[in-house]
């Protein structure tokens, strides 16, 4: 053994006095941390299976290897790229013009005047999100039912065709983002009234003693107020982006608009379906995982490099 | 240094939670150690006051969430008759399959589970997972009797002949389809037998205003489309009376084709001349067009609601899932077989030996026999009568094996729902027929006996093995079977021209399923069809 | 003060109020029709809705699908274990995320960033079912209400969302003083951080009970007793279109007596979130608020 120099004694005086002075950090974040590694870190080993030829009979750890014979079964799909298009063409028109729409029903909510009416709203917004894909699809079918319908009704009052919505894939992606607005929309107001709350009022009455007007507070104070909040959304759906939510895209699909509705989440999962192959639907995950945990980290960075808060 | 601070401290929580993690493990072993031993003890029979040896045997069932399997008087009943006590696993039904995986890939495999004859199934036969019952199945008189070699070729899972689960039996499943006949009097037609009359009776039911409401809101025919699989849209049993006319069964690749040769779907000689007609029907607006956004039985619903006339229907079971579940007057609709290109030529039932699921046993269980026994007993009279309609003086009073008539009180009926179901049941055909069939009032039930007889007695029988090896070509090859789907989907919808598709099957899809479709037609050609006039 | 308010009120700000009111209240009528939808045919009897499909109110209210519903034994232990597991989970999340979520919030602290990645890491990539199903088993958490509270108790996403707003809520300048009294980070956290984290504590309540009382998948995982399956689990499987089809039992008992599956579905919806709806307007309280402009504070 070799003796220790002194310096880093030194430094090693150091580094305990730190830990001693925030040791009721370290212990208050400890549960957490005994969480993680628990239930998050010990089944993670589960993830080799995309590299393992899995047989029901030895478990995932007895397995045998197959090195990338997954991955390429995978890549070599030629379908695959075409589906892959379709899911990120969907996720990109979701962050265009979804995303920011519960901020912009936040913002509005906030300016309205009558306290009991804007909860009841708000009430009512959020009310969506616990009806189920499968009921919203009957709905949205009955509604736009070529012959049935309501719209198509109003559109042959108006004296135009009738056009069959669900049945064609020049309606698909539209169709799929209103619906998405209309069940998620009011959900998500929630995390940026919160934010709204943690803004300082203080600000508002300084603004308004200095003659801001109302549209300028709402964008100087209101807005400013919750833009790590924005921000912090807006990394982790850019991390989500390899995720358009099985249930709804799959109740909107059908045979005549699979061109652009077959998306990674749906085509993988018919394909799970028919080969039955454990280690496939894990390859698939761990393909979305890595792409969605890498975008993520480019658009931290780039967060950080204009100035932002990021996520760390 | 401070990094080393950290991965010291990490160190040792994950050897701390390694220990207990390892120390609950072997409580856990424990557990089961203590479980198998008191598996086989005598218990003691409180009736009889004699010790009876009881074998507990552990299970997962499909059982619905209104029965209530605490003190189950069925399971008590299979206890006494065959001296197994059933230790009843009820995974939820939606995600059973998910459930029975789990358990299977972490060796929590019960000693026997009902499951289907799939490819994950069949990965473990090959695996040895499964037990292989072959030589066992000849010891037990009912498992011979009443489940056919046939419907044994559901669960030889691997091609070395061996039988690897006990099927649950079913019955056939013919289908026709049901016309609506207030509109047939209103237009003034006969229920159509050919594929001309019923293109007929389809214009006048979407032109004529059959329901005499002055707007123009009905069709002549609604399809079932195909969802989750990677079939397309257009092929489902619903539209077998349709398509069989063309020598073309959707989901029974044992049907031959004009020419009595066999033939993958595609490849028929009639292929076109259906995926034409239901081009026509489409592009004339006589179908309901929505058909191709169908998930499960919206079908049945518009048909129900008075918009379409006719609607494919399975003979067995069209009064109670379609007249009696929709609260229908069964007066109002007929059932007819299905239809034929010309008048000489004969409507076909394509039946292939019907199974509901499979009886699948552990290769570890050490009580493969108390399984089979059971199994047995389930396929028994007494056994199948039991667990489809409960206990004899409690749950119905009389019950006519011949004609399948029960007599029982309403309560006895909403009381045996809490006890079993067919679902539930190890069989759910006795001689190949269901412990009740035709409908619930006696009306009905003559209805139904009428109009089924009258159609068996015109249509030709085709009983077609177990094709398993079609299935191979979705595994084999996704994407071209993903583009035959939209193809064929898009030249009835017009968005495709027929040259783009034949184009497609000839140069692409028959070169790559060429292997298959060889092993298909010689596995034919060693196991032929039986034909019944 | 009001005067003072009154004052400074341009016509933008009418302007900005009739807009934001009538565009919100033009959206919230478009989400009211899904579930007032499902409300109504929950109560029309099928034959009704056969009719009309896109017919909203019922001739009479017909109550056969609910008391079909609550006649089910799993339904009752159905709603023990799920108002439980929603409680008690709730209350251990809550406190999770708040303990977790301060140390989190300081960027300063050594490790921090490593402690994040550790967060971030698991919002994509987890063991999937198997690995998950060992571990419970061998904790001996399988088949026990535990099985559907702990796993999951902490969410990386409300985490993450804690943790900021920790930060952009709390002065740093109150922690000091409170240091140089002598308060240690516990002492800290529960007198001085929590009186102004309740919003993110609403929100957070809001999130946790409704992930829990929404989570069927832990349950089919882990449990194999029926008789610890969640309410939505229950109703989820209640409602399934073959279970109740297949049955010749069920196949004689006609309409009069049986909803029918589709309106049993809609009536499982409704049973499923009025717990959740009559809880929601107590923690909604918290980051819904007055307006802040012109800060009429007292």
């Amino acid at each position: 053994m070799r003796a220790i120099p002194s310096f880093e004694i030194g430094e090693l005086r150091r580094q305990l006095k730190y830990f001693s002075n925030n040791k009721y950090l370290y212990l208050l974040l400890l549960p957490c941390v005994i969480y993680y590694i628990i239930f998050n870190y010990m089944p993670m080993y589960g993830l080799i299976i995309a590299f393992k030829d899995f047989r029901f009979s030895k478990g995932i750890l007895g397995s045998p290897w197959c090195g990338l014979e997954n991955f390429k079964y995978l890549f070599g799909l030629k379908d695959f790229y075409r589906v892959f298009g379709n899911s990120l063409t969907l996720s990109l028109l979701r962050l265009v013009f979804f995303f920011p729409v519960p901020i912009i029903l936040a913002l509005m909510l906030n300016e309205i005047p009558f306290l009991r009416y804007k909860r009841l709203l708000q009430t009512v917004i959020y009310l969506p999100y616990f009806i189920s894909w499968v009921v919203i699809g009957g709905i949205l079918v009955n509604l736009l039912s070529p012959s049935w319908g309501i719209i198509n009704s109003l559109i042959k009052a108006l004296g135009g065709e009738p056009v069959f919505f669900l049945g064609s894939d020049k309606y698909f992606r539209v169709i799929a983002l209103i619906s998405y607005i209309w069940k998620q929309a009011g959900w998500d107001t929630i995390i940026y009234l919160a934010a709204i709350t943690s803004i300082n009022p203080e600000l508002y009455e300084a603004a308004t003693i200095d003659g801001a007007s109302r549209t300028q507070r709402i964008w100087h104070i209101t807005l400013a107020g919750i833009k790590p909040t924005i921000i912090i959304l807006l990394l982790l759906s850019i991390g989500n982006i390899m995720n358009n939510g099985f249930e709804q895209i799959y109740i909107l699909q059908n045979s005549s608009n699979l061109q652009v509705s077959e998306v990674f989440e749906t085509y993988t999962y018919k394909l799970g379906m028919v080969n039955g192959r454990l280690s496939f639907a894990t390859t698939v995950g761990l393909f979305s995982s890595v792409v969605g945990f890498i975008l993520l980290m480019i658009a931290n960075w780039i967060a950080k490099l204009m100035g932002e808060e990021g996520i760390f | 240094m401070f990094k080393k601070a950290i991965s010291i401290l990490l160190c040792i929580m994950v050897m701390v939670t390694a220990l207990i993690g390892c120390s609950s493990g072997k409580n856990t072993k424990e557990q089961a150690n203590s479980v198998e031993e008191t598996t086989t003890t005598t218990t003691e029979n409180t009736g009889t006051e004699e010790k009876k040896e009881v074998i507990e045997v552990t299970t997962i069932l499909q059982v619905n969430p209104e029965i209530v399997l605490e003190d189950n008087p069925v399971l008590k009943k299979i206890e006494e008759d065959t001296g197994v006590r059933l230790i009843v696993e009820a995974p939820p039904l939606n995600d059973f399959g998910d459930r029975v995986k789990v358990l299977v890939s972490t060796g929590d495999m019960p000693d026997f589970f009902i499951y289907g004859a799939d490819v994950a199934a069949k990965q473990w036969a090959q695996e040895g997972l499964l037990a292989d019952v072959t030589d066992k199945i000849k010891d037990y008189p009912n498992l011979v009797s009443n489940i056919s070699k046939e419907q044994y070729g559901d669960t030889m899972l691997l091609e070395d002949g061996r039988i690897y689960g006990i099927p649950r039996p079913n019955s056939y499943d013919k289908w026709g389809f049901l016309i609506n006949k207030k509109w047939l009097d209103k237009v003034g037609k006969d229920v159509p037998k050919t594929v001309d009359e019923f293109i007929d009776v389809c214009r006048a039911f979407t032109f004529e205003d059959p329901d005499g409401n002055n707007q123009d809101d009905t069709y002549g025919v609604s399809f079932g489309a195909q969802q989750n699989s990677m079939d397309s849209g257009i092929w489902h049993l619903y539209n077998d009376f349709l398509s069989t006319a063309y020598g073309i069964s959707s989901w029974h690749p044992g049907m031959p084709d004009v020419d009595g040769s066999f033939k993958l779907r595609a490849l028929k000689s009639k292929y076109y001349d259906y995926l034409t007609l239901l081009k026509q029907l489409y592009s004339e607006g006589i179908i309901d067009r929505e058909f191709i956004t169908h998930k499960s039985s919206e079908n049945i619903e518009k048909f129900a609601q008075n918009r379409v006339g006719i609607v494919g229907a399975s003979e067995k079971n069209y009064t109670t899932q379609i007249i009696e579940k929709y609260s229908l007057n069964p007066d109002d609709y007929v059932y007819a077989p299905p239809l034929t290109l010309d008048e000489n030529s004969k409507p076909v039932y394509v039946l292939p030996p019907s199974n509901w699921m499979a009886f699948f046993i552990n290769a570890k269980s050490d009580k493969i026999d108390a399984v089979l026994k059971v199994l047995d007993w389930g396929n028994s009279e007494e056994g199948f009568v039991t667990m489809q309609l409960g206990i004899a003086g409690v749950h119905y009073n009389k019950y006519d094996i011949e004609t399948r008539t029960v007599e029982r009180t309403k309560e006895q009926a909403e009381a045996v729902a809490k006890v079993t179901s067919n679902m539930m049941a190890f069989a759910n055909a006795y001689k190949g027929k269901e412990a009740l069939m035709g409908g619930s009032t006696p009306e009905t039930i003559a209805k139904w006996q009428k109009e089924s007889a009258a159609a068996d007695a015109v249509t030709r029988k085709i009983y077609t093995p177990f094709v398993k090896m079609i299935d191979k070509i979705a595994v084999e090859f996704p994407d071209e079977t993903q583009t035959l789907n939209s193809l064929e989907v898009r030249y009835v919808t017009g968005e495709v021209q027929l040259d783009e598709l034949k184009k497609f099957i000839e140069e692409t899809w028959k070169v790559k399923t060429a292997a298959i479709a060889k092993e298909f037609a010689d596995f034919m050609a060693k196991n032929p069809v039986r034909i019944e006039d | 003060m009001r005067v003072k308010n009154a004052l400074v009120r341009g016509p933008g700000d009418s302007f900005v109020e009739v807009f934001s009111t009538l565009t919100v209240s033009v959206f919230a009528l478009c989400c009211l029709l899904p579930f007032a939808y499902v409300f109504f045919v929950s109560f029309m009897p099928y034959t009704e809705y056969l009719e009309n499909p896109l017919k909203v109110i019922p001739s009479k209210f017909d109550l056969t699908a609910y008391r079909q519903m609550l006649g089910y034994k799993l339904i009752q232990s159905g709603y023990q274990v799920s108002v439980f597991t929603t409680v008690v989970g709730t209350i251990l999340s809550v406190f999770l995320l708040v303990i977790s979520g301060y140390p989190l919030s300081k960027t300063n602290l050594k490790g921090h960033r490593f402690f994040i990645y550790m967060v971030l890491f698991t919002m994509f990539f987890n063991g999937g079912m198997i690995p998950n199903y060992i571990l419970i088993r061998n904790l001996g958490l399988q088949n026990t209400v535990w099985a559907l509270i702990i796993p999951g108790c902490i969410n990386s996403f409300n985490l993450i969302l804690m943790k900021n707003y920790i930060k952009s809520t709390v002065p740093e300048t109150l922690e000091e003083a409170a240091k140089i009294d002598g308060a240690n980070d516990i002492r800290i956290l529960f007198s001085i951080v929590t009186p102004l984290l309740k919003p993110a504590i609403a929100t957070m309540t809001v999130f946790c009970s409704v992930g829990y009382w929404n989570n069927y998948f832990s349950a089919m995982l882990y449990l194999q007793d029926r008789k610890l399956w969640p309410l939505t689990l229950v109703l989820r499987e209640l409602v399934v279109e073959n279970t109740s089809a297949v049955s010749p039992v069920t196949q004689m008992l006609t309409s009069t007596h049986r909803s029918h599956p589709f309106t049993l579905k809609m009536a499982a919806i409704i049973v499923t979130i009025t717990p959740i709806l009559i809880v929601y307007p107590f923690m909604q309280r918290y980051f819904v608020k007055g307006i802040s402009l012109g800060s009429v504070k007292e």
